[in-house]
C-alpha cells in the first residue's frame, strides 16, 4: 500500500511541466543519438552533464536517463533498414530486421521493435517499483565466480547465433575472445597484443568492431553486386506498416522471454545491453521449434532482444538508484550528476526523499509513454530512407560511420579500426565467417577470464567455489543442460519422452 | 631584425638616407616586438582562453577545472573554455596542446596521473616536464583505506595487525592496475611491510560492490569516489593517505596517525601550458589561480566534492612533479609491474 | 585432388588465414607469464583460446573441402576506394577539418561504383557537412573544425 501511496506521489512529481519537458528532451534527444552509429548515450550524456548543473537535480536526472534509453529505441532503426546497428546491442537485431527490410516488411520491423522496447522497458519498471530493494541486494551479491558461470552459458548458448557453418561459428566466438583480450591485462597489468600502441592499450574499440564488421563490410559487400534493390515509394502503404496476426502471436511471448532475459542480465552492475541481447536471441533460437528461420526475417528474432535491450538498460537503474552501486559506466556518469547536486541515490535515498526517488521511476515510465508515441509516426519516414537510391546512400553511411566512430573517443585511430575490421568483416561474410559470434566473443573474453581470475584470488586458488555458490553452480548446470540438448540424440531423447507423455495422457 | 647592407651603387647622400632610415627601423624594432610582447601580457586576454582536460566530462578533474575556470574568468576578463580531449595517458589531450602557441591561450589539465604515466608508457609521445611548463595546482586530493562497516576492522591497526598475523591471505580492493589508487595499494604494502593480496577491479562501484559482499577485507579508492556509501552507510572509512587529516572527515586519522610511518599518498591536478609562453602570461595565470583557490565559495564547494583547494608557484608545481614521478616511478620497480 | 582444393582456394585461404592469426597469438602470447589454472598469467587465457582458433580453422578447412565449392563475383574497385576514401577522412578531419575530410570521403567513396556522378555527391557531401555541423560541433559541442586546424 505505502508503494502505491509512493508512486501516486512520485507520478504528482513526474507530470510536472518542467519534469515532462526534460524528460520529452532527453527521450527524444536519445532516440536521435540512438540511430546514428557509432555515437551513443554515453557520449551524449556526458555531453549533456554540465549543462545538468544549472538545472534542479530532478529534471536533470529525468533528461540524462531519458537519453539513456531513448537511445535503446533508436538502435534498432538503422539496423533494421540499412543492416547498420546503431550500437553494438543493436547488431542483433540486423541479423532478422534486415531481412524483413529486404522482404519489404521495414515497417512491420520497426513497429514491432518499438513495442517490444516499450514492453521490454515497462517490464524492469514494474519489477523496480515491486522488488526494486530485494533484487537490489541479490544482484549486489553476485560475485566474480557467479559471474564467469553466467557468461560462460552466454558463450555457449552463443554458439548457436547464426545460420551456417557450425564450426565455423565457434571458430569465431574464439577468435573473438582473443580480440577482446587485445589491451591491458586488468588482473595483472600486463598489456597484451598492444605492440606499444598507446591506442589500444585500453583494449580495441567495440563500436569500431562492430560498425566495422557490420557497417563497412555489409556496404563492401553490397558493391560487389551491380544492381540494389530499390523499394519503390510507392509500395509503402499502411498496410504494409502493420503487421499480421501471425506476426502479433510469435511476438508476445518473445518479447516477453526478451523482458525477462534482459531483466536479469540488466540488474547486475558490470554486464551491458549487449551480454543480454545476444542471450535473449539465442534462446529464442533454441526454444524454436523452428530454428531454420532465425536470420531470415523471424519475428522472434527482433522482438527478443530488442525487449531484452530495453529491459536491461531499465533495470540497470535498479542497483543504481536502490544502493547507489552504477551498473555500467552510463549510469556512473548519471550517477555522478546526481552527486554533484548532492544527491547520494542509495538506501538512504529512499528513506528521506521518496518523492525524488518515486518521481524518477515515475519519469521512466512517462518516457517510455512518449518513445511510443514519439516512434511510431516517425517509422513512415524512416521507412522512406530506404527510397534513397543507393549511390547516395552508402556515401553518406560511410560518413557517419566515420564521424560516429570517431565522436567516442575524440580518436582517428578508432575509424582506422573500423576500416580494418571493415575489411575483415568484408572477407568473413564472403567466407561463410559470422560476425555475431566474433562479437559476443569479444564482449564477453576478458569478463570471463578477469571473473574466472579474480575469483580464484578470493577462493585462495580454491577451484571448488564455481560449484560451492549456489548461483554459480546454477548456471554451470543450465550450461551442462544448454550443451546436453545441443546433442542430437539427447534431443530425439527428450522428444521420445514428451511423445510418450502425450501418449500416457491420451490414454488416461 | 633586418640586416643593414648599404648599397654598392648608392651615392653619399643616398647611402645616408638608407642609413638613417635603416637606423630608424632599427631603433624601432626592438620596440616593436619588446612592445608587442609587454603590450601581450599587459593585454592578455584579448580572447578566450582553452583548457585542455584529458579526461572525460563529469570526472573530478573537468568539474574542478569547471569551476575553476568560472572564476578565472571572472578575474581575468576573458572566457575560459574547457575543452574534453580524452584518451589512455592523457595523449589526446597532449598532442592537442602541442598543436598551439606558447601565447597563454591554451592550457592543459595535468595530474598526479600524468607523473605515473611518464614511468608507466614506453613511449608516452610527449614529456610534460620539458614540453611544458607548469602554472599552479588546484584541486588536492587523498585517498582512503575503507572496510565494510559491519567488519571485524574498526581501526586500520586491527587490519595491519591481522595482516601480519595472517600473511599472504587478506584481500585488498583497488581498480586497474597502474592507476593512482592500485599504485597507492602497492606503496602501502610496502611502507606498512604486510603481505596482503592486491585484488583490482575495473571500477569503483563493483569494488564497492565487493566490499558489501564481504570478499575483500579493504579497498583503496578516493573518499568522492565513495561519498555517495560513505552516506549509505555502505562503507567505512579507516584512514586517509594524506600527510593531514580529510577537512570533510575530521575525526577519521591519517595513515600515519595509525602508524604507517612515512606514508603519504596525494593526489592534486594542475593547470600547465606550452614551454615557451613568457613569464608574464604565466605570473598572471599564476597569481589569479592562487586568488581562485583563495575564494571562500571555491573552497566550500571543493569541501563539497571531497577535495581541497590550494594554489602553488611555478617553482613549487615543478618541484612536486618531480618528488611524485619519481617516487611513483620507483613503485612501478619495485612492484614489479610491466610497462606499457 | 589438386581440383578439389583449387577450386576452392579462396575459401581455403581464409581458413589458412585464421590459422595464422591464431597462431600469432600463441607465439606472441607464450611470451607473457603462463601460470596455472589456479594462479593464471596474463599468458594463460589467450593461448588457450588462441589454440582452440588454431583447431577450429583447421576443422573449417576439411569442412571447406568436403562441400561444395562456391564462387563469388570479386571487384576489387570498391574495395580500393572505399578502403582510400576513410583513410584519407581520418588523416584529413584532425588536420585541415571537416569539410575536407568529408568532401574527399563522399567523392572517393563515390568512385567506388560506377558511374560516377559528382554533382549529387558534392550536394550529398555539402548536405552532410552541414548535418554534421548541426548534430555534432552545435548540438553534441564536440572540438571539431569545419576548416584548417
Amino acid at each position: 500500500m505505502e508503494t502505491i501511496h509512493n508512486l501516486g506521489l512520485g507520478f504528482e512529481a513526474a507530470l510536472s511541466a518542467e519534469n515532462l519537458l526534460f524528460c520529452l528532451l532527453g527521450v527524444s534527444l536519445g532516440t536521435f543519438v540512438g540511430v546514428l552509429p557509432g555515437i551513443g548515450a554515453l557520449a551524449t550524456i556526458s555531453m549533456c552533464l554540465p549543462l545538468t548543473f544549472y538545472l534542479d537535480p530532478v529534471p536533470g536526472m529525468i533528461m540524462l536517463a531519458g537519453i539513456f534509453y531513448g537511445a535503446q529505441y533508436g538502435s534498432s532503426t538503422a539496423s533494421i533498414l540499412l543492416n547498420l546497428p546503431g550500437s553494438a546491442p543493436a547488431a542483433i537485431t540486423c541479423l532478422d530486421g534486415y531481412p524483413m527490410a529486404q522482404q519489404g516488411r521495414a515497417g512491420v520491423a520497426l513497429f514491432l521493435t518499438t513495442i517490444a522496447s516499450f514492453v521490454g522497458g515497462s517490464f524492469s519498471i514494474m519489477l523496480m517499483i515491486g522488488f526494486a530493494p530485494v533484487l537490489a541486494d541479490f544482484a549486489i551479491s553476485f560475485s566474480s565466480a557467479d559471474y564467469f558461470s553466467i557468461m560462460v552459458l552466454a558463450l555457449v548458448a552463443a554458439s548457436t547465433l547464426s545460420n551456417g557453418s557450425f564450426i565455423k561459428g565457434i571458430a569465431m566466438v574464439a577468435a573473438g575472445l582473443v580480440l577482446g583480450l587485445v589491451g591491458t591485462d586488468i588482473s595483472s597489468g600486463v598489456p597484451r597484443y598492444t605492440f606499444g600502441i598507446i591506442d589500444i592499450s585500453d583494449g580495441i574499440s567495440l563500436v569500431a568492431v562492430a560498425m566495422g564488421l557490420f557497417g563497412v563490410a555489409e556496404i563492401l559487400n553490397n558493391l560487389m553486386q551491380d544492381e540494389h534493390a530499390v523499394v519503390d515509394a510507392r509500395s509503402i502503404t499502411f498496410k504494409s506498416l502493420v503487421p499480421t496476426r501471425q506476426d502479433m502471436r510469435e511476438f508476445w511471448p518473445a518479447a516477453g522471454r526478451g523482458s525477462v532475459i534482459g531483466a536479469i542480465v540488466g540488474m547486475l552492475p558490470g554486464t551491458g545491453p549487449t551480454i543480454a541481447t545476444f542471450m535473449s536471441y539465442s534462446a529464442e533460437k533454441r526454444l524454436s521449434r523452428n530454428p531454420g528461420k532465425f536470420g531470415k526475417g523471424a519475428i522472434e528474432g527482433i522482438s527478443s532482444p530488442e525487449a531484452a535491450n530495453n529491459s536491461s538498460v531499465q533495470a540497470a537503474f535498479i542497483p543504481t538508484l536502490t544502493l547507489g552501486i552504477p551498473g555500467d559506466a552510463i549510469m556512473a556518469v548519471i550517477l555522478g550528476g546526481m552527486l554533484i547536486h548532492g544527491i547520494a541515490p542509495g538506501p538512504q535515498l529512499i528513506a528521506n526523499d521518496p518523492v525524488l526517488f518515486w518521481g524518477v521511476i515515475a519519469s521512466f515510465w512517462i518516457g517510455n509513454v512518449f518513445l511510443l508515441i514519439l516512434n511510431i509516426p516517425l517509422i513512415g519516414i524512416w521507412v522512406r530512407l530506404l527510397t534513397v537510391p543507393y549511390h547516395l546512400l552508402y556515401p553518406g553511411m560511410l560518413f557517419f560511420i566515420c564521424i560516429g566512430v570517431y565522436s567516442v573517443n575524440n580518436s582517428t585511430f578508432d575509424v582506422m579500426l573500423t576500416l580494418i575490421f571493415g575489411l575483415i568483416g568484408f572477407g568473413m561474410m564472403r567466407f561463410g565467417f559470422p560476425a555475431a559470434p566474433l562479437l559476443l566473443g569479444f564482449v564477453l573474453g576478458p569478463l570471463i577470464e578477469e571473473n574466472f581470475r579474480r575469483a580464484l584470488v578470493l577462493s585462495r586458488g580454491n577451484l571448488d567455489v564455481f560449484v560451492s555458490r549456489p548461483v554459480s553452480a546454477t548456471f554451470l548446470g543450465l550450461t551442462l543442460l544448454v550443451l546436453l540438448a545441443s546433442i542430437p540424440q539427447v534431443r530425439g531423447l527428450f522428444g521420445l519422452i514428451a511423445k510418450g507423455r502425450k501418449g500416457q495422457a491420451v490414454n488416461e | 631584425m633586418k640586416k643593414i647592407v648599404a648599397g654598392e651603387n648608392g651615392s653619399p647622400s643616398r647611402i645616408r638616407r638608407m642609413l638613417l632610415g635603416a637606423a630608424a627601423i632599427a631603433a624601432l624594432v626592438p620596440a616593436m616586438f619588446g612592445g608587442v610582447a609587454g603590450a601581450q601580457a599587459q593585454d592578455y586576454p584579448t580572447k578566450p582562453i582553452r583548457i585542455i582536460v584529458p579526461f572525460g566530462p563529469g570526472g573530478l578533474a573537468d568539474i574542478t577545472m569547471r569551476l575553476a575556470g568560472e572564476k578565472l574568468s571572472g578575474i581575468l576578463g576573458q572566457q575560459f573554455v574547457v575543452e574534453n580531449h580524452p584518451g589512455a595517458g592523457g595523449v589526446a589531450a597532449a598532442n592537442e596542446l602541442l598543436k598551439s602557441d606558447p601565447d597563454g591561450y591554451d592550457l592543459i589539465v595535468m595530474s598526479n596521473g600524468t607523473t605515473i604515466a611518464t614511468s608507466l608508457f614506453k613511449n608516452l609521445g610527449y614529456d610534460p616536464q620539458t614540453q611544458f611548463t607548469p602554472i599552479s595546482t588546484l584541486a588536492w586530493f587523498d585517498l582512503g583505506v575503507f572496510s565494510n562497516p559491519e567488519g571485524e576492522y574498526k581501526t586500520l591497526e586491527d587490519f595491519i595487525s591481522k595482516a601480519k598475523a595472517e600473511p599472504g591471505y587478506l584481500n585488498v580492493a583497488t581498480v586497474n592496475p597502474g592507476s593512482s589508487q592500485n599504485l597507492a595499494a602497492e606503496y602501502f604494502r610496502k611502507v606498512a611491510g604486510i603481505d596482503v593480496n592486491i585484488v583490482t577491479y575495473r571500477t569503483s562501484p563493483d569494488i564497492l560492490a565487493a566490499l558489501i559482499r564481504g570478499e575483500v577485507d579493504v579497498a583503496i579508492e578516493s573518499p568522492t569516489a565513495f561519498s555517495g556509501a560513505l552516506e549509505n552507510n555502505q562503507a567505512k572509512l579507516l584512514a586517509v593517505t594524506g600527510s593531514q587529516r580529510n577537512p570533510t572527515y575530521p575525526d577519521v586519522p591519517t595513515a600515519q596517525e595509525a602508524g604507517v610511518e612515512g606514508y603519504e599518498v596525494v593526489g592534486w591536478n594542475a593547470l600547465y601550458t606550452l614551454a615557451g609562453t613568457p613569464d608574464d602570461i604565466i605570473k598572471k595565470l599564476n597569481d589569479a589561480m592562487f586568488e581562485v583557490a583563495g575564494m571562500p565559495e571555491i573552497q566550500k564547494r571543493f569541501m563539497e566534492l571531497g577535495t581541497s583547494a590550494r594554489a602553488l608557484t611555478p617553482d613549487e608545481m615543478a618541484a612536486q612533479f618531480e618528488k611524485d614521478r619519481a617516487r611513483w616511478a620507483e613503485v612501478i620497480e619495485s612492484a614489479g609491474i610491466e610497462k606499457r | 585432388m589438386t581440383d578439389l582444393i583449387k577450386s576452392r582456394i579462396p575459401d581455403l585461404a581464409a581458413c589458412g588465414a585464421l590459422a595464422a592469426f591464431g597462431l600469432a597469438a600463441i607465439w606472441i602470447g607464450s611470451g607473457y607469464p603462463i601460470g596455472s589454472i589456479n594462479r593464471m598469467g596474463a599468458g594463460f587465457f589467450p593461448i588457450a583460446a588462441s589454440i582452440i582458433v588454431v583447431v577450429l580453422a583447421v576443422a573449417a578447412a576439411v569442412e571447406t573441402l568436403l562441400s561444395e565449392p562456391v564462387s563469388q563475383p570479386f571487384k576489387l574497385r570498391p574495395v580500393i576506394f572505399i578502403s582510400v576514401g576513410i583513410f584519407v577522412w581520418a588523416r584529413l578531419i584532425d588536420s585541415v577539418g571537416l569539410i575536407p575530410a568529408t568532401f574527399a570521403l563522399i567523392l572517393l567513396s563515390g568512385l567506388a561504383k560506377p558511374p560516377f556522378r559528382p554533382v549529387s555527391l558534392i550536394i550529398s557531401a555539402a548536405v552532410l557537412c552541414a548535418a554534421g555541423y548541426l548534430v555534432f560541433m552545435w548540438g553534441l559541442q564536440m572540438p571539431l573544425t569545419l576548416l584548417g586546424r
